[in-house]
Order: structure tokens, then sequence, then C-alpha cells
């Protein structure tokens, strides 16, 4: 039996920019296509990318409702939400590594704060993460010590070592070096295909990382929102 | 002003009410609730050190020096003691933890909110309330409770050296009338004032870092809010329960 990603659902959103209150979107419905990668737009990219930290339940909507499931998030307590968070995997922008915990300590952290898998598999799955996007000797260094490439390239990881079925990432390849995201789009394939990862909704200029991936559009505005079903023969032509 | 503390007292509840929740004891939060008690308490056992060797000696002689014209050492005794306890040690200890701690974790807290570490942290379910705020503030308090009861007893043993040069007294007669005879009542009060102080001071301490939005240069404004506020309200709370003291005292 074929086991989907689940369910997201907008009902009656209505979202404003918490600088300046703009409109993103406005009593939208909308249900996200299940299994079904979406790269998300916008004429403002900030607007993107409030969207994105909306979906990843890291801000109330100013109205309406977010449902996984057919279940409202919005509603819900924190406590009851943490099974859902880690459901979800959350890249954004260069920032979010703790300053204060080496490399290898913020890859590990989201494991060993939920007590995910024994200690030693977590140990052995984070050390061939390093090894794998040749990491190796920066474990013990802290995130300021280290270049913006390789703290990006952790934020991402960091998100997608707990092996959650949506990955919601905003700009994952910015800033990473050619053989970075090669490696990276690699590994997120390789995550995809063994049905770990069932849908990526993400927000990418990159044309290496756009090209990479089958996916629709979702394109926000003040009025609405516009859905495109892209196919990738329409892409390629 | 009131609409302030509520807020703090309110963040102050929740934050303390996760001492009932089973995930605020797991290992990693068990591991930042001991280094918390290092940074505030541990650290801070050398400078009470000093702090309570000039002191001890400097309040103890001072008070034989000035009272004993007057009156008997053994009455003089157990007004210092009360004093000591009542009055200078939360005050002390409080302004000490503003200065070492407070202005410490209001940075800490809001060069992660600039850094947006706390977003992250919410992005994968760890509760920033549970992780960041309980173990401050709840050690904030223990630490300031156990960083006075050193002070006292470093304070009065470190007097003993005054009194012992200055004047007749046994060591026994001595400690039987500062440490031995130590009332109820003084106990409570300064557990009291340090505690709330200890509240106090952590919390504001971690709503200011919060309150910083997403420019570096609001972390120090936030920190020395934190230290302004923290002063106004330790003075507050030591002269409220001065009052109450007094008024306890009078009625019985």
């Amino acid at each position: 039996m074929k086991v989907h990603s689940f369910q997201i659902r907008l009902d009656q959103v209505t979202l404003l920019d918490r600088d300046t209150r703009e409109v993103i979107i406005k009593n939208v419905d909308f249900d996200f296509p299940m299994d079904t990668h979406v790269l998300v737009r916008s004429e403002h990219h900030h607007h993107t990318n409030q969207f994105l930290k909306f979906i990843a339940i890291l801000c109330d909507p100013d109205h309406g409702s977010l449902l996984f499931d057919q279940r409202n998030i919005t509603e819900a307590a924190y406590d009851d939400l943490t099974q859902t968070r880690l459901k979800l995997g959350y890249a954004f922008d260069y920032g979010g590594l703790l300053s204060n915990r080496s490399l290898f300590d913020n890859l590990l952290f989201p494991l060993e704060y939920h007590d995910l898998l024994d200690a030693e598999t977590r140990t052995t799955k984070v050390k061939s993460l390093f090894k794998r996007f040749s990491l190796e000797g920066l474990e013990n260094k802290k995130p300021l010590e280290v270049s913006g490439k390789i703290r990006k390239l952790l934020c991402v990881l960091r998100a997608l070592v707990y092996d959650p079925q949506v990955v919601i990432l905003d700009d994952p390849a910015l800033g990473l070096s050619p053989e970075m995201k090669e490696d990276l789009v690699l590994y997120i394939k390789e995550l995809m295909e063994n049905k770990t990862i069932k849908q990526m909704i993400f927000f990418s200029q990159d044309h290496f990382w756009l090209q990479q991936f089958q996916y629709d559009e979702l394109i926000l505005d003040e009025h609405g929102v516009y859905y495109q079903d892209l196919h990738k023969e329409k892409r390629s032509a | 002003m009131l609409s302030g503390v509520i807020g703090t007292l309110q963040l102050g509840y929740i934050s303390l009410r996760e001492v009932f929740s089973p995930k605020t004891f797991s290992r990693t939060q068990i591991q930042v609730f001991l280094n918390q008690i290092y940074y505030t308490g541990f650290q801070s056992l050398s400078l009470i050190f000093i702090l309570a060797f000039i002191l001890g000696n400097l309040i103890v002689f001072s008070f034989v020096q000035q009272l004993s014209a007057f009156v008997q050492f053994d009455l003089t005794l157990p007004f210092v003691r009360s004093f000591v306890i009542e009055e200078l040690t939360p005050f002390l200890i409080g302004l000490l933890v503003i200065a070492r701690s407070g202005t410490a974790v209001a940075t800490e807290i809001g060069n992660m909110k600039v850094n947006q570490e706390i977003l992250a942290l919410e992005s994968f379910g760890v509760s920033p309330i549970r992780y960041l705020l309980f173990p401050r503030i709840f050690s904030g308090i223990l630490c300031v409770l156990a960083l006075a009861f050193y002070f006292v007893i470093l304070l009065f043993s470190f007097g003993s050296l005054s009194v012992l040069t200055l004047t007749h007294f046994s060591i026994l007669h001595y400690l039987d009338l500062v440490l031995f005879s130590i009332e109820t009542r003084e106990i409570v009060f300064c557990s009291l004032k340090c505690g709330f102080s200890g509240l106090f001071i952590f919390t504001i301490a971690c709503q200011e870092g919060l309150n910083v939005r997403s420019s570096l240069h609001e972390v120090p404004q936030a920190a020395t809010h934190a230290v302004m506020r923290s002063l106004v309200v330790v003075i507050g709370i030591n002269a409220v329960l001065t009052l109450v003291s007094i008024l306890l005292k009078e009625s019985l």
C-alpha cells in the first residue's frame, strides 16, 4: 500500500506581511496536491518566505486555518504539534544553526532532543552525513568558524536529518558551491526515491536546482493563488 | 509599568509551569539546566567569596566599632545578623546576578533571536519556552537562593575574624549569636526576596531578549533594558517585603 504525504490545506487563509501589513494572500482556499513537489513564487521574495514559514507552522495566519490531514493546526496547542512538526523539515536562509553548539551537535540536536533512533545509530547517521558531504574535520567547529556555504548546507541537512515526509525549503541552493548543490540534489533525490521525502514545497531561483526536480508552481498574489500543473515535458520544451 | 510587570509574571508563570511537563526532564533539557546552574551559580562563587570576605570584616568591624560604644556587644550582633540576612544579602545578590547573569541571558537570547535560532528550534518541534526559558528562570531562582545562603555563611564566618581581633568574645558565643540563633522569619523573608528577585531578573532578561526583532544593534539595548528593569523590580521587591516584614513584626 502506498503511503502518501499528508494533506495540506488552506482554509480561507489571509496572510499579511508582518512588517508592512501588505496582503500576501487573501481568503484563499487551497489543497496542496499530495506527493507533488511545489515551487512557490510571488512578486516579493519576503512574501514567499513568510508563506513558507506559515506552511511550516511557524507563524499564524491573520485569518483562516491551516489543516494537515483535516486537522486544524492553527488551533492546536504547541505540544500537540510536535509529531506533526517532525514530519516537516524546514530550512531557510543561513540562519538557525545554534551558535553555541558544534556543527556535529547541530545536526545531532533534533534527533537527540526528540530521542529519535538510539544513541549509536544517530551518531552514525550524522557521521555518515559529514562524510558524504566532505565535511569531515569540521565536526567540532562552531557555525561562525566556517564559511557561509557550509552553514547553509548544514541548515538544509538539519531539516532532513530526522527524515521528514514533507520538506519546506526556502532557497536551498542559495550560496552553495556547485559541488555542494549536486551532492545535495542527489541526496534529496535518494530520499525521494526511497519514499522518505514525499513532498517538497520550495522556493528557488537557482537554475540547476529547478532543472533537477519535477514540480508544479504555486504563484501567490494578493488577489488569490494560481496553481500551474507543470509537466516535465512542458518544461524541457 | 504595571502591564510590564504583569507581562513578566505571565511569562514567568508560562515558563515555570513546564516543571510539570515530563518532556522538561529529557537528557538534553537537564544538560541545559546544569549548564545554567554552572554559569549563574558556580561561576559566581569566587566573586561572592571575595565580597563576603571584604564585607564580612567591614560590616562586623564597623558595627562593633560604632555600636559597642552605646550598647552591649551581645545586643549588637543579632541586629547585624538581621540586617545582613534580611536586607543586605537579597539586595546584594540581586545586584550581582543582574550584572553577571541578567545581561548575559538577555544578550544570549537576543542574539539567538537575531540569528533566527529560535525560529529554527521551533521548526523541529523544540519549544523555546521549555528549552530556553524554563532552564534559565528555574535555575536562576535556585542559584539566587543558593548564592544568598553561601554569602550569609561566608560573611559571618569571615566576620568572626574582626570579632575575635576586636573583642574578647569566644568564637562559639559569636557563632551562637549570628548563625545558630537565626530566626525563621529572617530565613523566610530572605528566601522570598531572593526567590522573587531570581524569578524577575531571569524572566525580564528572557523577555527583553525575546523582544529583539531582527537587528544586532537591538541586543545591547535589550541588555540595558533588562538591567534597568530588573534593578527597579529588585528594589521594589525588597522594599515591599521589608515593609511586610515590619508590619508583621509589629502586629505580633
